[in-house]
């Protein structure tokens, strides 16, 4: 089965231009990829020449293919310690796969590792069965998750990186990871100093941890309560957004944070009181008969609505490898896509990545094949053992999904 | 300039006048007075210095040498009391500076990149001036060095990649550099050369061998204050980490979780001063009451005994402890082959595991891979 699907991510390699798959200062990068017939991972593996990396990658074909975040003096010492570290490109990853979306309980499963215990969904802390907490998943994917991921990379790019730290959209490059998720990579050098430890503090101010109510001046605790304005700056400001977005929201009878019914009604009741502070920029935020405990539970709900639900160890970790433009991701044949930033609305992760159009082929399942959409059309489901004829775009999805075979 | 030592300008101008320590002795009377005045202010745990003269050029020969002599002494904790004394005396002259200015040229000596906004460019959140700003990657390493919820970036004023900030903050950043400078003189390498000349010297090495004497004396009276090593957040035990998480989220934490977070802090080297920053996340935090009960704890009031931290049999009983918890759960706390009996030998030991490992590795891991995963994972 390997070998036909190496087959085909040669023929893309092949014919691509050797120059999209550099990443920049490629000289500098260490450079990673899986094989189709070996386990593991090959890394350390560093190119002077241009040439001499577009012929490693057009004769493995690899079914991934990496490059580090770093740059280092000598990137192809397979010491860690010695390759000579100048800096790290900054780098934030968006996963579906951590987000907990309600698609979940409808596509993927878990199995402990220990018992045997399967669920739908996430899997558990711990199992409930036996108290261990290894788990196998089977995660698939569809629109709502690959959905969730362009919101949460929306909100990234515009809300914090391009706002709050007024980094230029030019400067913020968008990858489609060919998966479930996206990239983005700051292409400002500025940035490549930032230690470990300072990258986790911008990390926890995206991920809205640790913040503190007293710190940022909301003193919740007394029969006042003081609260923020447009004005403000930060997630003083960002509080104050959606704070705003959620009562027009319960006004119009809807309630997209999803606020359990106890703090609809709290909003709901204050609806024209809130507006009318809000947009006045005054302070006061006291409310006749809320309670100042639900007053606390409805900004803890606002926080982690405006949250982004970045991947943080990818972020923090300096010596990761990360996915290289323009390469296949093996486990689903599609095209790792730079984007631009207007080109992200319109991007379709289901479609516009596909690389190998073609007719109909036949496909052999070898387990249950939840449904999944592949250009226009929805596939599936199907069942284990089964014969199809699909196309062959949506054959080499599955087949790189480990669903079956192409035949 | 020469009111603050730690500036580069006055260590520069210090070379210029290229004094071999040992003169500077005899060229200053008075300086083995203050020393000695410094050092008992530092071991009674004062914070405002009144042997050292503000605006004295003094302080510029005696700062070097405070630091030789506290190499030379070889105390941690005599150290630490002392970055106390002299961080704390220097931010509250910082915090007075009547010149907006001053302090960034201050900011600006220390590699701090601060700048000063015009008028019409300062922020103000309700009655607070907020003139200053730094940019947001100049300040993450300064947030970083606090590790207080106050510092995080996630409660700061930041605006277009900008930090703002007020006076105050600066005067506490600077504060922490001197405390951090002090602090360094433990790695330094023993000058046996100027140590032999020191013991040869008939005014300084009787001077000498009195400190160290006092030094010792004092250090063993607040022995059961423990090592007073520098407080290594990642070594925490699951129960404190569970109490801190609680806390940090704004949570109020029951009676005996204070009591065992404020022992715990204690005995591992905090200050009064620092337990009470996290107490600032409490929703009834009253500054009168807290410190109370802090400095109570520390002995410093009542019967002046000083407290220690629950075991783990009582944290048990109290349903405290979170050696089972998944989520704070820690290899350490349920390791067959150790039993621990009490949270602070379960902190000691990761904290010399992991000084352990750094020195043998040398630092870096070498960890997964992309999709941003780890190696084995499914992506
Ligand atoms: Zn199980
Ligand atoms: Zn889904």
């Amino acid at each position: 089965m390997s070998k036909l699907l190496k087959k085909l991510f040669y023929t893309y390699y092949k014919d691509i231009d050797a120059g999209k798959l550099l990443p920049r200062d490629f000289k500098r990068r260490e450079i990673g990829v899986m094989l189709w017939d070996k386990r593991g991972m090959v890394r350390h593996k560093g190119f002077l020449e241009k040439s001499e990396l577009s012929n490693f990658i057009i004769t493995n074909a690899p079914r991934h293919f990496y490059h580090s975040a770093s740059l280092y003096k000598s990137p192809w010492i397979d010491n860690m310690a010695h390759k000579g570290y100048y800096g790290c490109d900054l780098v934030f990853d968006i996963d579906c796969d951590h987000i907990d979306t309600p698609c979940k309980e409808k596509h993927d499963l878990w199995k402990c590792k220990q018992c045997g215990l399967e669920g739908n969904g996430l899997h558990p802390k711990v199992c409930p069965e036996c108290n261990h907490a290894v788990f196998e998943s089977k995660g698939w994917l569809c629109d709502t998750c690959l959905e969730k991921s362009k919101s949460e990379t929306k909100k990234l790019v515009e809300d914090f990186l391009n706002y709050d730290f007024g980094i230029p959209l030019d400067q913020l490059h968008i990858i489609f990871s060919g998966h479930r998720g996206y990239h983005v990579h700051v292409l400002n050098d500025a940035f490549r100093q930032l230690s470990s430890e300072s990258r986790r503090e911008l990390c926890d101010f995206i991920t809205g941890t640790g913040i503190s109510l007293p710190q940022i001046g909301l003193n919740v605790g007394s029969k006042m309560i003081n609260g923020f304005t447009l004005d403000d700056t930060g997630w003083r400001e960002r509080i104050v957004k959606y704070l705003l977005h959620a009562v027009q929201d319960i006004k119009k009878g809807k309630n997209s944070l999803g606020f359990e019914k106890i703090l609809v009604t709290c909003i709901s009741h204050n609806a024209e009181v809130l507006m009318e502070r809000i947009v006045n920029k005054k302070r006061n935020w006291t409310l006749e008969k809320v309670a100042m405990g639900n007053w606390t539970k409805i900004i803890h709900q606002l926080i982690s609505e405006a949250r982004c639900e970045i991947d943080v160890p990818v972020t923090i970790d300096t010596h990761r490898l990360i996915r290289a433009p323009h390469s296949l991701h093996g486990r689903t044949g599609f095209k790792v896509v730079p984007l631009a930033w207007d080109e992200l609305d319109d991007f379709d992760p289901f479609s516009d990545p596909i690389v190998f159009k073609g007719k109909e082929v036949m496909f052999s399942t070898t387990q249950r094949v939840k449904e999944i959409r592949i250009g226009e059309e929805i596939y599936g489901p199907f069942e284990e053992n089964t014969q199809v004829k699909i196309p062959l775009e949506t054959a080499v999805f599955l087949a790189c999904k480990g669903v079956g075979v192409l035949s | 300039m020469c009111r603050y030592p730690f500036l580069e300008a006055a260590k520069e101008w210090m070379r210029k006048q290229d004094i071999s320590p040992l003169d500077a002795f005899y060229e200053h009377d008075g300086m083995l007075e203050i020393i000695r005045g410094l050092f008992d202010e530092a071991l009674s745990n004062v914070e405002v210095s009144t042997v050292l003269k503000h605006d004295n050029e003094e302080i510029l020969f005696i700062y070097p040498w405070l630091k030789i002599l506290l190499s030379f002494l070889d105390m941690p904790k005599v150290v630490y009391k002392m970055a106390n004394l002299l961080s704390k005396h220097f931010g509250s002259k910082l915090d007075e500076e009547k010149y907006p200015h001053d302090l960034v040229n201050i900011c600006h000596d220390q590699g701090l990149k601060v700048h000063l906004l015009d008028d019409g460019n300062t922020l103000q959140i309700r009655t607070v001036l907020l003139p200053f700003r730094m940019y947001f990657t100049d300040f993450l390493p300064v947030a970083v060095s606090f590790k207080s919820p106050a510092w995080k970036l996630v409660n700061r004023v930041i605006k277009n990649g900008y930090v703002y900030l007020k006076k105050h903050d600066l005067a506490r950043i600077l504060e922490e550099r001197v405390k951090q400078e002090i602090i360094e003189v433990m790695d330094w390498e023993q000058n046996q050369e100027l140590l032999d000349r020191i013991m040869a010297d008939p005014l300084i090495k009787p001077f000498f061998k009195e400190l160290k004497a006092k030094c010792k004396e004092k250090v063993k009276q607040f022995k059961q204050w423990d090592d007073n090593i520098p407080v290594n957040t990642a070594a925490f035990p699951p129960c404190i980490n569970a109490i801190l998480e609680k806390n940090m989220n704004g949570q109020n934490l029951a009676h005996s979780e204070r009591l065992f977070l404020t022992y715990f802090m204690l005995t591992i080297g905090q200050s009064v001063d620092e337990v009470l920053e996290l107490f600032k996340q409490q929703p009834d935090y009253n500054e009168k009451i807290a410190r109370y009960q802090v400095e109570f704890a520390a002995g410093m009031h009542g019967k002046k005994t000083k407290y220690k931290p629950h075991n783990c049999a009582k944290l048990a009983s109290l349903n405290m402890c979170m050696k089972d918890h998944p989520k704070f759960t820690n290899k350490e706390c349920t390791n067959p082959r150790f039993e621990f009996k009490n949270p602070l030998t379960i902190y000691r030991r990761i904290v010399r595991y992991q000084e352990y490992t750094q020195r043998m590795e040398g630092g870096t891991g070498e960890t997964g891979e992309g999709d941003g995963k780890k190696e084995n994972a499914k992506d």
